[in-house]
């Protein structure tokens, strides 16, 4: 009964598969994205510009000789992207615009003939602007910037954090009447409270590997302070290490709020990046009991000094 | 409205069977909740590494359009301070190999945690396809991909639209690099500045005047839902207020408003604009519904009430006041009603400015003959002065509520000269850029994502 059942589905899905691939073609097993829909189009400002008033001295000439006669049509297209040097045709499929982006999508890509055939005069490009580039001055990024003091008056690249200061990392160029608290709890005897732990292994040696963990993911967790909500993303995610330190599995906890938040995706991926990046984790192998299966939970709040 | 109770119970349902997949993936994936439970509360803020790549081409001519994208692309993502391009003498594996596969290896090795490959093609019909893919060096997995077909003149618009693909993919939040600024271009002595209304990409390029400078032009506020803005213009003593469209080049004349004191902002819906009247010496609120051209009184008191700007519901508005003593910053609601207000700090507040994202009010503070750009929650809390000087005024956010624009003037040098420039920062309060222009600026305006 259940072998007929399972030939059955067996069957079913074979010939399920062979109907996809005549109607999609071979798959993909490189994960193709989808795409969203821009229209590009080129609002001619010179011509505005002569509209409003007589055109303006320009600073930096430009051949308005020859702009080219409004386009019908820098219309965009959605097309699939494959990997492969030689993609095979998308498959056209209506889709609304901008779609969301996340999931890997089923091979098949969309192809939206974006109906507006908007003029669209571009802009004369040619080179003989005094241009460098980007226009914006100071293109030096700032220094690493270390989960510092709240209160720090300037530019320059702060100082190394004394690693046990309450800080924030949002700046405020006013002395601030309220200076942050001060020192942490003891996050570690927190984070042992949680679980239940093989009684075979002291706390203190527990302690040890705990602070391992964490101050070798305080080199590889790089956040954004100044994303929404960004001190109230709490993201947990579940490790299973090799005996090597190196990261086996690593799942979010949260996987709907991954699909339905795009700023706790973002910070949960921030996160997950930090473990690929300290992957492997130096941990003591004989303790491999203690720590092959863990539970990381990032919460940048005590960072953020309130 | 079945409708509506439809999607959201398949919503629901949807995020049901997902929380079930879940817990079946993470049953028999065997990375259940764990022993030990180790709490991470210290990281560091440091833009991401990321490999911008010259997109791949296979001529010559399309090679050319691949690597000024590429470079466009990294400018953006570099000037956002989130970011970090990678040196390209750095990097070990080439464009046409990378056409086939990333090899990570090579990518991690030089520290890259994101890359961006592309390329571009000049099709038959004349247009032009450019293509890019952002990977997870670490991950070793493809994030995203998309492709664009446009008119080969429109490559710099098509690197701006991927550089915020990229930064929203990256960031969970809306780009900002497919925008453009308007501000007031000044030049001239200060007895007889010479202003004109200007526009520029959010990276400088692209630059034109709009007007000649035969009238003073001031206070160019854009629309937040089309290309559209608005701006004071003198005739004579009288204040009019121009609406002025970027696409069809149309303008006409709101209103004449003798004693306005700030050019109307839009509300969010860009239905109706806002503004302050001075009537019988008193200046009040007021709002004009563009459809109907009807004015709407919403404050009544014997104070200077000023400035105001929509939340971006249009549930609230955010204004200055001088009720309380000293200008300081008050919260009502849309119809005038519950006044609150929000900021009790000593110095006077001015130009509050409702960010897009909701989460945040900018403005300016003056305190002890300093200026200052600040943010604080709309209830007041968390207020931070983000940057300071002689004269640091006129903040406005970027579309996606991240970055503030706004410009600073120096002391008059001994010619009796002053420098007047625009810049950006992050709500951070850091990354703090000039945006060049061509002459001194004033009073930039930042335009929603182009459509």
């Amino acid at each position: 009964m259940s072998l007929m059942r399972s030939a059955a589905f067996f069957s079913g899905a074979l010939h399920a598969s062979v109907l996809a691939v005549l109607v999609f073609g071979l798959p993909s097993f490189v994960t193709p994205l989808n795409e969203n829909v821009v229209p590009v189009e080129i609002v001619n400002l010179a011509d505005l510009a002569d509209l409003m008033s007589k055109p303006a001295p320009e600073p930096t000439p430009e051949p308005k000789a020859e702009e080219p006669a409004p386009e019908p049509e820098p219309e965009q297209q959605q097309a699939k992207l494959e990997p492969e040097p030689t993609p095979p045709e998308p498959e056209p499929e209506p889709e609304p615009e901008a779609a969301p982006e996340p999931e890997p999508e089923p091979p098949e890509a969309k192809v939206e003939p974006e109906p507006e055939p908007e003029p669209a005069p571009p802009p004369p490009e040619a080179k003989p602007e005094p241009e460098p580039e980007p226009a914006i001055a100071k293109p030096p990024v700032p220094k690493r910037r270390p989960v510092v003091k709240l209160a720090k008056p300037a530019k320059k690249a702060p100082p190394k954090p004394k690693p046990d200061q309450l800080t924030s990392i949002l700046r405020n160029v006013e002395k601030l009447k309220d200076q942050p608290k001060p020192a942490a709890k003891d996050k570690t005897a927190k984070a042992l409270e949680k679980g239940p732990v093989a009684p075979r292994v002291s706390v203190f040696e527990q302690n040890q590997m705990v602070q391992a963990i964490q101050q070798q993911l305080r080199a590889c967790w790089r956040l954004d302070p100044g994303a929404r909500e960004a001190e109230d993303m709490v993201v947990e995610i579940n490790v299973r290490l090799n005996p090597d330190g190196s990261v086996r599995q690593a799942d979010i906890v949260d996987t709907v709020r991954m699909v339905q938040d795009a700023y706790f995706r973002s910070a949960a991926e921030n996160a997950k990046r930090a473990i690929d990046v300290c992957s492997p984790f130096k941990l003591p192998v004989r303790k491999y009991d203690v720590w092959r299966e863990l539970t990381l939970r990032f919460n940048p709040r005590e960072m953020f000094g309130t | 409205m079945t409708t509506e109770i439809n999607s959201k119970l398949i919503a629901r349902l949807f995020a049901l069977v997902l929380a079930l997949a879940a817990g079946a993936a993470a049953g028999s994936g065997g990375a259940a909740r764990a022993e030990l439970v180790v709490d991470i509360t210290r990281g560091f803020v440091e833009p991401l590494p990321i490999a911008v790549t010259d997109f791949f081409a296979d001529t010559p001519e399309d090679m050319r359009f691949g690597k000024d994208i590429a470079g466009v692309v990294a400018a953006d993502l570099e000037r956002s301070g989130l970011f970090r391009p990678i040196e390209k003498g750095a990097f070990i594996q080439d464009p046409a190999t990378l056409r086939i596969a990333p090899k990570f290896g090579d990518w991690r090795l030089i520290n890259a945690q994101a890359l961006i490959s592309g390329a571009t093609q000049l099709q038959a019909d004349g247009r032009l396809r450019v293509e890019f893919r952002l990977w997870d060096v670490f991950a070793e997995t493809q994030v995203t991909g998309l492709a664009y077909f446009t008119t080969p003149a429109n490559w710099r618009r098509v690197a701006h639209i991927i550089a915020d693909a990229i930064y929203k993919r990256l960031t969970g939040e809306e780009g900002y690099f497919d925008t453009r600024i308007v501000y007031i271009a000044e030049s001239g002595p200060q007895t007889r500045r010479l202003k004109r209304l200007s526009i520029m990409d959010q990276d400088g390029e692209n630059h034109r005047f709009l007007t000649d400078g035969s009238s003073l032009v001031l206070t160019p506020r854009f629309s937040p839902t089309t290309q559209e803005i608005t701006y004071l213009s003198y005739v004579g003593e009288t204040p009019r207020v121009y609406l002025f469209n970027l696409n069809t080049g149309q303008q006409e004349v709101l209103g004449n408003f003798p004693g306005m004191t700030f050019a109307p902002r839009f509300s969010p819906d860009g239905n109706r604009v806002i503004m302050s009247l001075a009537r019988q010496g008193n200046s009040e609120i007021y709002d004009m519904d563009l459809r109907t051209r009807k004015i709407t009184r919403l404050t009544n008191h014997s104070a200077i009430d000023t400035s105001p700007s929509y939340s971006p519901d249009g549930q609230e508005i955010v204004f200055n006041s001088d009720r309380g003593g000293a200008q300081q910053i008050y919260v009502m609601s849309h119809d005038g009603g519950n006044v609150r207000r929000i900021t009790f700090s000593p110095g006077r507040y001015a130009t509050p400015v409702w960010s897009p994202r909701g989460d945040l009010i900018a403005f300016t503070r003056i305190y002890q003959g300093e200026f200052y750009i600040g943010v604080m929650r709309p209830d007041g809390s968390g207020e931070r002065m983000l940057t300071k000087g002689f004269l640091v005024e006129g903040p406005t956010w970027a579309p996606n509520g991240r970055v503030l624009s706004y410009y600073r003037q120096g002391p008059a040098d001994a010619r009796g000269e002053v420098s007047s420039k625009l810049h950006t920062i992050d709500l951070t309060g850091f990354n703090e850029r000039e945006i060049v222009t061509p002459i001194d600026g004033s009073d930039p305006a930042w335009s929603p994502l182009i459509p």
